[in-house]
């Protein structure tokens, strides 16, 4: 019994995977047909968890997707850019992100915000430059960038190498 | 407190529950040297003879590298980094590490000293040997657990991990603390269902055929808090997990990397999991009865920071009853 399905949208040059629920030991990915799509980008927006026995799924499945195709991730929650800087695979060499999240904090409100980080805005292939602070438009309150910078944005630094 | 199963969960109203107290004392209670700021170097000195305590030895970690570790003894460390914290339990059989640059670290010496001197009640009152090791009883573990599932299928899952979401989403809006106590229960109702009983068999499982426990047996997995600290636990009735094996398993992936160290057969795990929960958490417990319960919970600060979080020190206790 799975809680994961997706939604495939041809978009002009490539196919759009919109991916959805929980990534775990029961997910099938041989029910997702990319029709030999050569550029698909792998939406992440409602990816709500992953663990380890869907991390092992996801390896063996993506590695074999990126041989096809080039790969862009988007919209990756921090569930996921986690594991793109833990477990060497989970991101493709070939593949890129495009987007992804990075949380803000505020120990005295316990307020969290998610702010989502584009290539060519907020990062470039390669190097980042993300603020130490933001305030919040609704509560005025000033959150911190709630990571360590040096392990959470591995993944674009080693890019730069 | 009730405890929930797939029966009575339906159509309930989710509500956590509130703590009779109300805003709970703090369960640091110095045990040794009163006002005294301890360290690596003085806590051992100042561990309590003549203390509640008489078979349990406190002794310094840092910079130990060739010593051997028996099961009585409390490894006191400062600051020592994830990687070798974990290697001095793999190579040189440490059972417990208390880390004394965090603000607890005396209710994780007596979390340690109790494990070691009165096991069984771990398995019984698993919350209150944790939050109140001098004091452990029935009381004491339904002042701090919030909430209780039980389960015993592989199906069952979700109903308990949205349970447990429902319950946090009460308490704190931080989504990342949410995620991450998700991720270590998913991994915690995983092991207990799937690894428990098929290790006690000698078997291994084709991970995306479901499990079902046998008829009788059913686990538990719960939420406890106090006003710093938030725990998340599963206990098992078979007793099958190995320390050991946990412990390898972890250092691996720390000392390997997590995708070398990851088991990429069709049966069984990833082998990554107990690392996951591990690396979420600030202090790790773990015991092991065996044939008879294990037990795996993991302790995360509440209202603190997760890039704070990530850079503290951590302590970790295991236990195998009846091992020296």
């Amino acid at each position: 019994m799975s809680s994961f399905n997706f939604k495939l949208v041809d978009q002009e040059g490539s196919l759009r995977v919109m991916l959805r629920g929980h990534i775990d030991e029961d997910i099938q990915f041989d029910t997702m047909d990319l029709n030999g799509a050569s550029e698909v980008v792998l939406d992440f927006k409602d990816i709500a968890s992953i663990n380890s026995c869907g991390i092992r799924e996801w390896i063996r499945w993506v590695s074999g997707v990126a041989e096809g195709a080039k790969l862009v991730f988007e919209n990756c929650p921090k569930i996921i850019v986690d594991q793109i800087n833990m477990v060497t695979g989970f991101l493709p060499t070939t593949a890129v992100v495009r987007s992804f999240y990075v949380p803000y904090y505020n120990e005295d409100t316990d307020e969290e915000k998610m702010v989502l980080f584009t290539d060519g805005k907020e990062f470039s292939q390669g190097s980042i430059d993300a603020p130490e602070e933001i305030t919040d438009e609704k509560s005025g309150d000033v959150l911190e960038i709630d990571v360590i910078e040096a392990k959470y944005f591995k993944f674009i630094n080693s890019k730069a190498s | 407190m009730p405890i929930l199963n797939e029966k009575n969960l339906k159509g309930r109203v989710f509500k956590s529950r509130l703590n009779s107290q109300g805003m709970l004392i703090s369960t640091g209670r110095v045990i040794v040297g009163a006002h005294k700021k301890l360290n690596e170097n003085n806590a051992l000195a100042s561990f309590p003879l003549g203390s509640q305590w008489k078979n349990v030895e406190a002794i310094s970690v840092n910079g130990k590298s060739e010593d051997s570790f028996t099961a009585k003894h409390i490894g006191v460390a400062e600051g020592l980094e994830s990687m070798e914290a974990i290697s001095l339990a793999k190579k040189h059989g440490l059972k417990h590490l208390v880390n004394t640059s965090k603000a607890d670290y005396q209710r994780e010496l007596n979390v340690a000293a109790h494990m070691i001197e009165k096991s069984d009640e771990l398995f019984k009152y698993p919350v209150a040997s944790v939050f109140t090791p001098e004091a452990v009883d029935e009381r004491n573990e339904d002042k701090f657990k919030f909430v209780e599932y039980e389960f015993s299928k592989s199906t069952e899952k979700y109903n308990a991990l949205i349970l447990l979401e429902v319950e946090l989403e009460k308490i704190s809006s931080n989504e990342s603390l949410i995620t991450n106590i998700r991720t270590i229960a998913d991994e915690l109702f995983t092991n207990a269902v799937y690894n428990a009983p098929n290790k006690a068999k000698g078997k291994i499982d084709h991970r995306n055929q479901g499990a079902q426990m046998d008829a009788g047996k059913s686990a538990k997995i719960f939420l406890a808090k106090d006003e710093k600290m938030l725990l998340i636990g599963c206990i098992d009735p078979y007793g099958s997990l190995h320390p050991g094996d946990l412990i390898t398993r972890i250092d691996n992936c720390y000392s390997n990397g997590v995708a070398q160290s990851m088991s990429m057969s069709e049966m069984g795990g990833a082998g990554i999991g107990a690392y996951m929960a591990f690396d979420l958490s600030t202090s790790f417990y773990v015991g092991v009865n065996p044939g008879v319960a294990s037990i795996v919970m993991c302790a995360i600060p509440l209202h603190v920071s997760n890039r704070k979080i990530q850079k503290m020190p951590k302590n970790y206790h295991f236990l195998r009853v009846g091992s020296e």
